[in-house]
């Protein structure tokens, strides 16, 4: 009772913010966020106290406690149909209720100052709660339909959040955006839901994964990838990874909560959860679309010049390693991934949003209006008048260019030993996942420093403004400061060791590749531990060629980046990561114009031809009968014929009987007429 | 004990009656008493008493009981000659939809407060509208279901056409004549149904709807080479279908719902068009079972095309109302697909599709009831809705420019509320427009693979018109011309915040609906799958 | 019986025909020139004679006449709308007052022949009775002689009726050569035998084109618009009442007794051996109704719109007749009755608005529904029962006419038309209740409110909701009608 108290509490919490936050939040004032934080703080709290139950895997003894708690409640029930939700917790729940706690307060905590002038404060923390909650739900559910549920229900906090700042005319446009892309993966999440259901009968993760077994192998590969694709949409994997970059016009904290750390991450932990059942056909499907996302997004973040933007790249670009990671079988080191970019992503874009926050006031402090405080060309040597945000970005970037002894490097490895064992277990074309994922991080190296380059070193580009640049006060330096502690290696391994990545949280998640309803993971294990020395070694060499070129470039300015587009332009390299790969045009013009196009059309048919014309006709038609009847009946039979002949007896017999119409005789003429035809018909019969 | 005795057996004829009661009254007390808006308060009172009596009746229902078990059916002679009964009761089918009636007609009244042309004529009528639509979803008896499904269409004539919009008298004779000519057919099927049935009951035909459901499987004869069962349910269908509507019956509807006042759409919206579907259920289904089985194949593609046709269609409206009306006949179809359902293989899936499809019948009435709620409340004060000005529009300058944009901020209340209803419209979990589309789609799903993969498009469509809507006439920058508008009033609230807070109770705690149909689900699906 | 035996059940066309002897003697001796009392007064007592009358006369006046419980009930439906017709047309505004007592006595002498339309059973009498109700007809259709439309009609009337008659007489005489006798009963003794079943046909068809003249149907409804709206309004309303009632008395009884192989009124006919007149009525019934309808469609004219509807009516009624049941005619009795009452009504708030208002097209009536309220709303009434719609006795009456066709199992296409000529004719009734209710009134004139005219729009409209609730009492007694 306790226990489900405690675990139910990770959704009440949040709930309770959100619900006074929304009708009590004018009253409240700036004590919004103060009642905001207690309530994330007590859940933080809780969430320590779970995680401490946990039981870690022990690596001497190979042996591990199955440390769970589930209960389920029936939702509702129909007879022989029933939906329960319920929740399911181990170790890997405990740690994403950790993860999402500690930004989600770190992230209240940063937006007391960084939203502090704005007239919707209260309803700022409000939305931030219904995230929280609605993430948590996620990270609880035990069953598909519940995810599905939740899934949706974080896509309206995202709407929510990305559009905050409705008033200004491109974040609703963003939001919609990401709502609508999210709903187009979601719609293949749903129906592979449903036909796992069918099959199976039940919507519970754990009887899925022991129900699968006797599925027809191809259906549930259709199935397995149809979830995966509610995964493509929140995870921003290409084709539908669009929406990320547009959603960068949310408050910056809400980018470093939802679109780094957390909301984005759910389509890892979903596909982490359904892993065991996915075929390795489908699985290789997954590993792909990670390949393409990571390195595409990483080409795409290399000619960004907004702050942000280079960000979400670079967070499609570390999802996609994640995504590919769990399709090579390396489903725990997608998720430690998960856990380190959560932290440096979340304080890459802190950094960021103190930037900009430090640019936004100096700017309005020169009362300019026109420039983009987000553009990393109106920075540059910020380093010396915010010494702790460049800190802290310049740890997480280490970090996210799989530096040794920072985290990023640890997860990162694993990713890469993993994709490696794949091409040498496959062979084949499989040699593309790899180049990706070296390249990628080659990349990611490169443009992770041209950021920080940018902004923090050289000439500032911009006198005035620098100027009035100063470092953002404690509220919003302290989350950096904690974020940049947890983005060093040690703090997931307690081992000084930068290259072993053993430690008390490998061992937290280490059981989870233990198990594939299909493939046979020790062997897979093997592989990836054999490969692991060359991924390392290869993975080191990548990183430090991407930081040296833009070290060269840069911050040395030994090579103009000019040249180098150029020299890249002959195979269109530049043009595409300039204008995005064209995804978003491509779409605009093959479906979304043509398809709204059509909805016109349909409109169209629908009601001015269909309506008006054919079911109109009807009335039309029923009316001109009615009229040529009745003139059939008057004019024609009575005025013309008849009168016809009237004019013509009347000329005959020389105008000898005028006043006679003739009429009658004619109606009864046919009279006659219809006698005999019915007295000759009834002959005939 | 008597008390509840006597309300035991006068509580559904008093929900019949008592508004044509309250209708009959309005007449002399607008003479005699000089009191203000005495005839508005006769119409809330009214309908008031017969919400807290449909509040009862829901108390005191036990669903598990059949409709011959139920305390509270009434079954009296009427026309002895015709074996017509007045024979009403209330089952899983049929109670949702009266609390649903009995909550429109209310809050409808309230919606209609402002109503000052001829206020004697609109309540009165509307009060008669009230209680055919309850008659309808109470008879158990085939003529009087015929009679009350008449019956309504009569004042719905009026009220669209007296206090319509600018096309109103094309809209009331369009709606009057297309739904007249699919209870035509109806009537057919009625009549046939009390002779093909006659032989098997000792040569008396009866329109008991209890009975029949034994006796109409039993028909087998040929009419120009058709099977007469065939006929007769080609013959409901119309009747039902064009009220639904199924397409391709609906284009009725937006202009119906577009000239219509705002009370009376949302009746129409919320009540009328589930009177199809209900008829389906109660009348088509138990009837003739081995035709819903051949159907439904055919059924599971109407709601389909309803669903992807509707919401494309949806898309493409510039005027906020017309855009809120076909969203009601893509709603719609999901109560199709998942009707469709029945035949499923997999018990659990057609329980599912029909439970869904009767909670859909529930949640859209109160979803596009809330819709069509709040974009009256707008009318009301801009005196227009369009979404984008027409190419044709008569201030040149404006046509095909953004006609709202950022009414949040000015209106934040009442776009909050907006918003939810647009969220329930698009099927957000947590709102009830979420479940029972779901089931429908999983029970759909579990008989028409194919069919109801496309279907599921429709969730994607639905988001795509309403977000669409409320990001140009919601959000934005602040359109000048409409800086002095003011926010949702108190009555307007009070129209609202009670279908708010159903959305949301059915949708995060559906057990209550749901465990009012379910058991009477159960029964028709174990008629129609016994006939497979 | 013998001729004075017979008398005693003769009272009261007896008295119908000595009331309007009187009124035109009254009418030149009196300088007062009112006579509505001493109408009223006779009125009331005809009345009082046919509740006094028994309905098992049997054959009188040596079998030319029969008094049964079916005649009965025609005389009784054919009194009440024509004493009504005559206590209204007082009100009427056309009509010349001069000449009011020749119009109650030429009624009168109408409602003679209408009487002895429902009781001949004898060709003789068959044809004498049509004529007798056809030729006060057309000087009625003529009444108002300085207005042209009204000349012309009644010699429209006059042409196309004698035509008729002479046709019908034709087919009269057919029978009579073959069987050498005048009484239906003796008649259909000798048809029976006949092989030859053209020498039937010939003459049945001739006498449905003499029966199918006075209820207008298709296609000798050519009469019908033109007179219709030539007429006086009353005289209109008239015509499309009580003298349909008495055709499809006459018709009915003939047939029934002439055409079938069951010779009698209390059995389901069945053809005669190899004549198969069933189907012609049905085609016939669809091209009345399908023609009426399209007709009424178009006009604008309130008048002329209820009269072309007069025909789809009749068409309506020659569907159940061409099943020819027992249940077919006995809803044809039944609707027939409700539909005079709705009809009249009908026309007689076409009366009131002529006289106060002075408009006669749809499009004028605008804003009579608020004009008079009370009225309006039962002409709504009425007309909702016309179109055939709940919750109105006219669509019990439909009820009954299409059940036929499902309880022979016969013309079940004839339903399908039905069905949907009921939707054109809600279209055009419903055009009379757009324009009282939708448009903006332009009549400025106040209503002056005739007591009579009044009760009697409300009566015959009020029988619409109350037979719609409790039709069972009138269907039971008709039905006995013909046990």
């Amino acid at each position: 009772m306790l226990e489900t108290f405690q675990i139910l509490s990770f959704l009440f919490l949040p709930l309770l913010s959100f619900v006074i936050l929304i009708f009590f939040g004018k009253k409240l004032k700036s004590h919004s966020s103060t009642l905001g934080m207690f309530l994330i703080g007590l859940m933080l709290t809780n969430s320590i106290f779970l995680i401490l139950k946990a039981e870690p895997y022990d690596f001497v003894l190979k042996t591990y406690n199955k440390w769970t708690l589930y209960k389920s409640f029936e939702w509702f029930s129909t007879g022989n149909f029933s939906i329960s939700l319920g929740y399911f917790v181990d170790n890997i729940t405990a740690i994403m209720l950790v993860v999402v706690s500690l930004i989600g307060f770190l992230v209240h905590l940063y937006s007391t100052e960084y939203m502090k002038d704005d007239p919707k404060y209260s309803r700022y923390f409000a939305f931030l709660g219904i995230f929280i909650f609605s993430m948590n739900g996620i990270v609880l559910a035990d069953s598909l339909i519940m995810i599905y549920v939740f899934w949706e229900l974080v896509g309206l906090s995202s709407f929510l959040l990305i559009g905050f700042w409705f008033e200004k005319e491109k974040p609703p446009l963003a939001a919609n955006k990401a709502f609508l892309t999210n709903r187009v993966g979601d719609i293949g999440m749903f129906i592979g839901i449903m036909i796992i259901f069918f099959h199976v009968g039940s919507f519970n993760i754990n009887e899925i994964i022991n129900g699968v077994s006797d599925m027809n192998k191809t259906l549930l590969t259709l199935a397995g990838v149809l979830v995966f694709m509610g995964a493509v949409g929140k995870s921003a994997q290409f084709p539908l990874h669009i929406w990320l970059p547009n959603a960068m016009e949310g408050p910056t904290p809400v980018s470093a909560l939802i679109h780094a750390a957390t909301m984005v991450a759910a389509g890892v932990y979903l596909t982490f959860r359904i892993f065991p059942f996915l075929t390795p056909d489908a699985l290789a499907i997954v590993a792909v679309i990670g390949a393409i996302t990571a390195v595409m997004a990483a080409i795409t973040a290399i000619t960004r010049n907004d702050i942000k933007a280079v960000l979400a790249y670079s967070t499609i670009s570390q999802l996609g390693y994640m995504v590919m990671a769990v399709g090579v079988g390396a489903p725990v080191y997608a998720f430690f991934h998960l856990v380190t970019h959560a932290m440096f992503k979340a304080c890459l874009f802190l950094c960021s949003g103190s930037v900009i926050h430090a640019m936004h006031h100096s700017l309005h402090h020169l009362h300019d209006h026109e420039t983009d405080p987000q553009d990393m060309n109106n920075m540059g040597g910020l380093k010396s008048k915010m010494p702790i945000t460049h800190a802290a970005m310049l740890i997480s970037t280490f970090a996210i260019a799989g530096v040794p002894f920072f985290s990023g490097f640890l997860s990162k490895d694993g990713i890469l030993a993993a994709v490696l064992s794949y091409y040498y277990k496959h062979g084949d074309w499989t040699i593309l996942l790899p180049i990706a994922g070296f390249g990628a991080a080659m990349i990611t190296a490169f443009y992770m420093f041209r950021l920080i380059f940018k902004t923090f070193y050289g000439e500032s580009k911009n006198k005035k403004i620098f100027k009035h640049i100063h470092e953002s006060p404690l509220p919003m330096t302290i989350p950096l400061i904690i974020l940049s502690v947890l983005s060093l290696a040690f703090a997931f391994t307690a081992n000084l060791n930068p290259l072993v990545s053993k430690g008390w949280f490998k061992s937290l998640i280490y059981k989870y590749s233990k198990s594939h309803n299909f493939m046979d993971m020790k062997y897979i294990n093997a592989g990836i531990d054999a490969a692991h020395y060359d991924a390392m070694y290869l993975s080191l060499f990548v990183a430090s060629i991407g930081i040296g070129f833009s070290v060269l470039i840069y911050l040395l300015r030994k090579i103009n980046p000019d040249n180098i587009s150029k020299v890249l332009n002959i195979i269109g390299l530049f043009s595409l990561s300039k204008n995005k790969f064209y995804v978003d045009k491509i779409y605009n013009f093959v479906l979304y114009r043509p398809f709204l196009k059509q909805t016109q059309i349909a409109s169209y048919i629908d009601w001015d031809f269909y309506d008006q014309k054919l079911i109109d006709a009807w009335g039309w038609i029923t009316l001109k009968v009615s009229k040529y009847s009745g003139i059939s009946d008057y004019s024609i039979l009575d005025q013309k014929i008849i009168d016809g002949t009237s004019h013509l007896t009347q000329y005959v017999s020389g105008q000898l009987r005028k006043t006679q119409s003739g009429i009658i005789q004619n109606y009864l003429l046919g009279v006659l007429a219809v006698l005999v035809v019915i007295i000759i018909l009834i002959n005939q019969i | 004990m008597e008390n509840t005795i006597f309300m035991q057996n006068s509580i559904l004829s008093l929900l019949i009656f008592l508004p044509v009661l309250g209708a009959i009254l309005m007449l002399p007390a607008s003479k005699y008493l000089k009191i203000p808006n005495i005839i508005k308060y006769i119409a809330l009172f009214t309908t008031g008493i017969q919400l807290i009596l449909s509040a009862w009746l829901y108390i005191n229902f036990d669903s598990t009981l059949s409709v011959m078990e139920s305390p509270f059916t009434v079954q009296v002679n009427w026309i002895k000659h015709f074996n017509i009964e007045y024979f009403v009761g209330v089952d899983g089918l049929s109670i949702p939809m009266v609390l649903l009636t009995a909550l429109l007609s209310f809050i409808c009244i309230l919606a209609s407060w402002n109503i000052d042309k001829k206020p004697l004529g609109y309540f009165s009528l509307f009060l008669l509208l009230d209680a055919g639509m309850m008659g309808v979803f109470l008879s158990l008896d085939f003529f009087l279901f015929y009679i009350f499904w008449e019956v309504m269409l009569l004042p719905m004539y009026f009220l669209i056409g007296i206090w319509g919009g600018p096309q109103r008298h094309y809209a009331a004779i369009k709606f009057f004549l297309y739904t007249l000519f699919g209870s035509l057919f109806m009537l057919l099927a009625m009549i046939g149904l009390w002779y093909f049935t006659a032989p098997f009951n000792n040569n008396e035909g009866t329109f008991n709807l209890i009975k029949l459901i034994q006796l109409s499987p039993m028909i087998d004869s040929q009419l120009w080479g058709f099977d007469i069962q065939w006929l007769l349910w080609i013959a409901l269908f119309i009747g039902f279908a064009i009220k639904v509507p199924v397409f391709p019956f609906h284009t009725w509807l937006p202009l119906a719902h577009v000239e219509a006042p705002t009370a009376i759409s949302v009746i129409l919206a919320g009540v009328l068009l589930k009177m199809g579907t209900y008829g389906l259920l109660r009348i088509s289904y138990p009837l003739l079972p081995g035709e819903v089985v051949a159907f439904s194949y055919t059924l599971a593609i109407l709601g389909v095309i309803n669903i992807l046709w509707g919401a494309m269609c949806a898309i493409a409206q510039i005027d906020l109302k017309k855009m809120v009306a076909y969203s009601s006949v893509s709603h719609m179809g999901y109560v199709l697909l998942g009707m469709s359902a029945v035949v499923s293989p997999s018990l659990a899936g057609a329980e599912a599709g029909l439970n869904g499809a009767v909670m859909q019948m529930f949640n859209h009435g109160t979803i596009t009831a809330m819709l069509f709620l709040l974009v009256g409340v707008l009318y009301d004060q801009a005196h227009h809705r369009w979404i984008v000005y027409p190419d044709n529009y008569k201030d040149q300058e404006l046509a095909g420019k953004l006609a709202f944009g950022g009414i949040a901020t000015q209106m934040p209340v009442f776009s909050a509320f907006v918003a939810l209803a647009f969220f329930a419209g698009l099927g957000l979990p947590a709102l009830s427009g979420f479940i029972s589309e779901a089931l429908c789609f999983i029970g759909g799903f579990s008989a028409f693979r194919l069919v109801t993969a496309i279907g599921t498009l429709g969730i994607l469509l639905g988001a795509v018109y309403l977000l669409r809507a409320y990001q140009r006439v919601f959000l934005g920058p602040l359109n000048d011309s409409y800086n002095k508008l003011i926010d949702i009033n108190s009555r307007e609230l009070a129209t609202v915040v009670p279908i708010a807070f159903l959305v949301l109770l059915f949708g995060v705690f559906p057990k209550p609906l749901v465990d009012m149909v379910s058991s009477s689900i159960s029964s028709l699906v174990s008629v129609i799958q016994g006939a497979m | 019986m013998n001729n004075i035996q017979s008398l005693q059940y003769f009272l009261p066309e007896l008295l119908i025909t000595i009331t309007a002897l009187f009124v035109i003697v009254f009418d030149l001796i009196s300088q007062k020139k009112s006579n509505n009392l001493l109408v009223s007064v006779a009125l009331f007592c005809i009345a009082w004679l046919l509740y006094q009358l028994p309905s098992n006369g049997g054959e009188i006046f040596n079998g030319m006449l029969i008094n049964d419980k079916f005649s009965l009930y025609f005389k009784w439906i054919i009194f009440i709308s024509t004493g009504a017709v005559i206590l209204v047309s007082k009100y009427s505004n056309e009509l010349d007052k001069e000449y009011k007592a020749e119009f109650d006595a030429l009624l009168l002498f109408v409602l003679l022949g209408m009487f002895l339309m429902t009781n001949s059973i004898d060709l003789l009498m068959i044809y004498l009775s049509i004529e007798l109700v056809s030729i006060p007809s057309y000087v009625l259709a003529g009444m108002l002689k300085n207005d042209k439309k009204s000349n012309e009609a009644s010699l429209k009337y006059v042409i196309f009726g004698s035509f008729a008659s002479g046709l019908m007489l034709f087919g009269l005489s057919w029978l009579y050569g073959i069987s050498g006798s005048t009484n239906i009963y003796e008649i259909y003794k000798t048809i029976q035998l006949i092989d030859n079943p053209y020498m039937i046909y010939m003459s049945l068809m001739l006498i449905l084109i003499g029966f199918g003249y006075k209820i207008s149907m298709a296609p000798l409804h050519y009469w019908t618009p033109d007179v219709y709206e030539g007429s006086p309004t009353i005289v209109t309303a008239f015509f499309s009442a009580a003298p349909k009632a008495a055709g499809f008395a006459i018709l009915i009884r003939t047939f029934f007794i002439l055409f079938t192989s069951t010779n009698s009124l209390t059995v389901d006919a069945l053809p005669l051996e190899g004549i198969d007149w069933f189907l012609i009525v049905a085609v016939l019934s669809a091209a009345t109704m399908t023609i009426g309808n399209l007709l009424a469609l178009k006009q604008d004219n309130v008048k002329r719109m209820l009269a072309y509807s007069t025909i789809s009516h009749v068409g309506f009624m020659l569907m159940a007749f061409s099943t020819a049941s027992i249940d077919a005619i006995v809803g044809i009795t039944f609707y027939l009755t409700l539909y005079m009452f709705m009809n009249l009504s009908a026309f007689f708030m076409v009366i009131h608005v002529e006289n106060n208002f002075k408009v006669k097209e749809v499009n004028q009536w605008g804003g009579i529904g608020y004009k008079t309220p009370i009225l309006a709303a039962f002409m709504v009434l009425s007309l909702v029962s016309l179109a055939g719609l709940p919750p109105t006795s006219g669509f019990v009456g439909k009820v009954y006419l299409f059940r036929t066709l499902f309880a022979t199992e016969k013309f079940y296409w004839l339903g399908i038309v039905g069905i949907l000529n009921s939707v054109i004719s809600l279209y055009y009734y419903f055009k009379i209740v757009k324009s009282m209710y939708f448009d903006e009134s332009v009549i400025e004139k106040e209503e002056n409110k005739p007591m009579l005219l009044y009760f009697f729009i409300l009566l015959f409209s009020a029988q619409n909701i109350i037979f719609y609730f409790y039709w069972q009492p009138l269907y039971n007694y008709i039905t006995k009608l013909f046990s």
